[in-house]
């Protein structure tokens, strides 16, 4: 799972590629740590490429949501495949995280 | 490392130190030898030539002594020439006054005195010092064409003539020498004649020895042997002779030197015969005779040989006590080695305080040993380290399987197996102890109650998660709440004190066995089946992460015979090697092929046997849960 961060302005591009799974879980929460310490989130979660995710790989994001949330700031993850969102929609994650 | 490579060792640096040692030896001696072999050659060369050049005047001056006594008789003659009886008187005189001359004659030309032929009166020395005398000329004996009478008549001049042996006189080898004597006009009319002995020259030659096999040879005008010096038999042989009657191959380099002393030279050469190495120096007689002395190298070399010999011993016996200390030292040397192979040796067997050798001295040996003595107790420590952290590990192992045992004794095996009612579940953890939980009980005989969890995350954590869930569950739902009152309250007391931010997705139902009515609440989790095809189902959200989520009910309407299968992601995101996952689409497939008759049982098995054919050996990475029930018949359908 690659993580690429860019921050434009007030507003921070997230780009993920890959699958997240058991394997790479813990360091994909190591990579997004910058994204948890921002004082004023204003985050977009490219989805593009990102191909699979696990329950864990959910538990990170829910963690990144709430700290978002916290702050006050806006979290939205975008251009998500299909059988991802499913995985999203299933649990009911689509309710707690915007997903566009 | 065993004795014998070891001694091997010794031996073989000790070899190769003597043998260069050896070389070096060998070479300067070589070269000792080489030059002090021609420092002596030469010496031997000069004193050769001085002894030739003594011997050489010495032969001059036995000679000189004759032909002086000679040359003072030949007045007496010419005065006399008249009175030929007077000519007996002055040989006899000659002879007398002489010990060399053995013999004396006056040969006159023919008819010198009238009517005269021969007229040569001849006085000899015989035993016990007397002299004879008698007249020499004869019928038989015509001396006119003797050499000793020819050649110093033709030349006019005085000669000594070859040796001979005088056979029929002294019984030895002579030498003439010959004096022309002329008269007023010059013309020659007599030769007055001395005979010598060779012998006392050859005694004398044959004591002179600067070596003892040189010898000094002595050789006429025409090349004859006066004195071989080897051979009294070849005397009045030639060298070329010599060497046809010996049977010896010409050697160039003597007839080389024979042919240089011919010419009257003075010199030096070296030659070989056989094996054996002789050089000759050689000079002109003032009588036209040669003389030569030589030497054999060997007896030149011969006390240089030996001081070589006397060396070379020196030298072996040297190498060998060099040889010996070497072996010796070098063996002291590697003693520590050996001591050291020893102990590591034992220390490979695994006696870890087996104690290193002191070394001495502060050399390579000395840090071998400390870097050994570091490796023993690095590895000391980190064997016990291992033995530790293996243990910890056996310890923290074994309490997996505890905990792995209890999760699963949490579980439900009772399976409730009656005329209107068919259950069956499996759990299957991807490590010792999972997160995936199944429970059903009959609240009483017409309900049952059931659910399949799924925890985030796996291991210890996640089993203890589940734990909680598991008992929640249990509790509340024997309160009879709806369901999703049940699920709520879950959520709720999850929610509490969830800083670890696990969720887990759930899904609980109620099953009425008399009406068919099933009255279920799903919270995050997968779908489930019901006769081949997925029921709608709300999502909701996933438990503990929301308090007070409004989680809403579903109810669904069963027939007698309805098959519902509950499963967690396991199942579908099973992946193969190629990252394809099981799906969904799979499942139905696997679930819609299998007999209305095939037991619960049967179900569950089938599934996890068609998810462990698609892994095709694949690792597990998640739980697998599966959980059937058939409603064989319900009241309703019996009334």
């Amino acid at each position: 799972m690659d993580v690429t961060i860019t921050k434009n302005d007030a507003k921070t591009f997230v780009v993920l590629n890959g699958r997240l799974d058991t394997t790479n879980a813990d360091q994909f929460q190591k990579d997004i740590t910058p994204l948890m310490e921002d004082p004023a989130p204003d985050f977009e979660i490219d989805c593009t490429e990102m191909q699979y995710t696990s329950s864990q790989g959910l538990r990170i994001f829910l963690m990144l949501q709430k700290s978002v949330s916290s702050k006050g700031g806006k979290m939205v993850m975008v251009n998500m495949k299909p059988q991802v969102k499913e995985v999203f929609d299933i649990t009911g994650f689509s309710n707690i995280i915007k997903i566009i | 490392m065993n004795a014998a490579a070891k001694t091997s060792f010794s031996r073989r640096l000790s070899s190769t130190v003597v043998l260069i040692t050896s070389i070096l030896f060998i070479v300067a001696i070589g070269v000792a030898a080489v030059s002090s072999h021609l420092i002596l050659a030469d010496e031997a060369h000069k004193s050769a030539e001085n002894l030739l050049d003594a011997t050489i005047k010495e032969i001059e001056n036995k000679l000189i002594r004759v032909e002086v006594s000679v040359k003072n008789t030949v007045t007496t003659v010419q005065k006399l020439k008249n009175s030929p009886e007077k000519m007996y008187d002055i040989t006899q005189g000659l002879v007398m006054e002489n010990d060399e001359i053995l013999g004396s004659a006056v040969a006159f030309v023919p008819e010198y005195y009238k009517g005269v032929h021969f007229y040569a009166p001849y006085s000899f020395r015989v035993s016990d010092g007397k002299v004879e005398s008698k007249q020499l000329g004869t019928a038989q004996y015509d001396y006119f064409y003797s050499d000793w009478f020819q050649i110093p008549q033709l030349l006019g001049e005085p000669c000594w003539s070859e040796p001979y042996f005088d056979e029929g006189g002294a019984q030895e080898y002579m030498s003439t020498y010959s004096y022309p004597i002329k008269d007023d006009q010059g013309n020659v009319f007599a030769i007055l004649t001395a005979d010598i002995s060779l012998s006392g020259i050859t005694e004398f030659l044959a004591s002179i020895k600067p070596y003892p096999s040189s010898y000094v040879s002595l050789i006429s005008r025409s090349g004859r042997y006066v004195n071989s010096g080897v051979n009294d038999d070849l005397r009045g042989e030639t060298v070329f002779s010599t060497q046809f009657l010996m049977g010896t191959k010409e050697n160039e380099d003597i007839n080389q030197i024979a042919a240089d002393m011919m010419a009257g030279n003075k010199g030096k050469h070296k030659y070989r015969v056989g094996n054996k190495i002789s050089f000759a120096v050689y000079g002109p007689v003032s009588n036209g005779w040669k003389a030569s002395i030589t030497c054999d190298y060997r007896d030149v070399l011969a006390r240089t040989s030996k001081m070589h010999m006397i060396l070379v011993l020196v030298v072996l016996v040297g190498l060998l006590i060099l040889f010996l200390s070497c072996y010796s030292t070098i063996r002291k040397l590697t003693k520590p080695l050996t001591d050291m192979s020893e102990s590591a040796l034992s220390i490979a067997k695994g006696n870890f305080n087996t104690p290193l050798p002191d070394i001495k001295y502060d050399d390579e040996i000395r840090h071998l040993r400390n870097s050994f003595d570091y490796m023993q107790h690095s590895l000391t420590e980190y064997i016990e380290n291992l033995k530790k952290s293996t243990a910890e590990n056996e310890r923290f192992e074994s309490e997996l399987t505890i905990a792995s045992d209890i999760q699963m004794a949490m579980l439900s095996s009772d399976f409730p197996e009656n005329g209107n009612l068919g259950l069956h579940a499996m759990l299957k953890p991807a490590k010792e102890v999972g997160g995936d939980l199944y429970d059903f009980f009959l609240m009483d005989k017409d309900t049952l109650y059931f659910a399949v969890g799924d925890v985030s995350g796996k291991g210890v954590p996640a089993s203890m998660f589940m734990a909680i869930t598991r008992s929640a569950f249990r509790f509340i739902a024997k309160t009879g709440a709806p369901m999703n009152d049940v699920v709520s309250q879950i959520n709720n007391s999850l929610c509490d004190g969830n800083d670890s931010q696990l969720f887990v997705t759930m899904f609980v139902g109620k099953l009425n066995l008399s009406t068919g009515e099933l009255e279920y609440c799903n919270a995050g989790h997968n779908p489930v089946i019901v006769n081949g095809s997925y029921v709608p189902v709300k999502a909701n959200l996933a438990l503990g992460l929301m308090p007070g989520f409004p989680y809403q009910l579903q109810t669904v309407n069963l027939t007698a015979g309805s098959r519902i299968f509950v499963y967690t992601d396991g199942i579908t995101e099973a992946e193969r090697s190629d990252k394809e996952q099981y799906g969904e689409e799979r499942l139905l497939e696997c679930i819609r092929g299998l007999k209305q008759s095939c037991s619960d049982k049967e179900v569950c098995e089938s599934v996890v046997k068609s998810v462990h054919d698609f892994a095709d050996g694949n690792v597990q990475n998640d739980d697998i849960t599966v959980l059937s029930i058939t409603l064989k018949q319900t009241t309703a359908s019996l009334a």
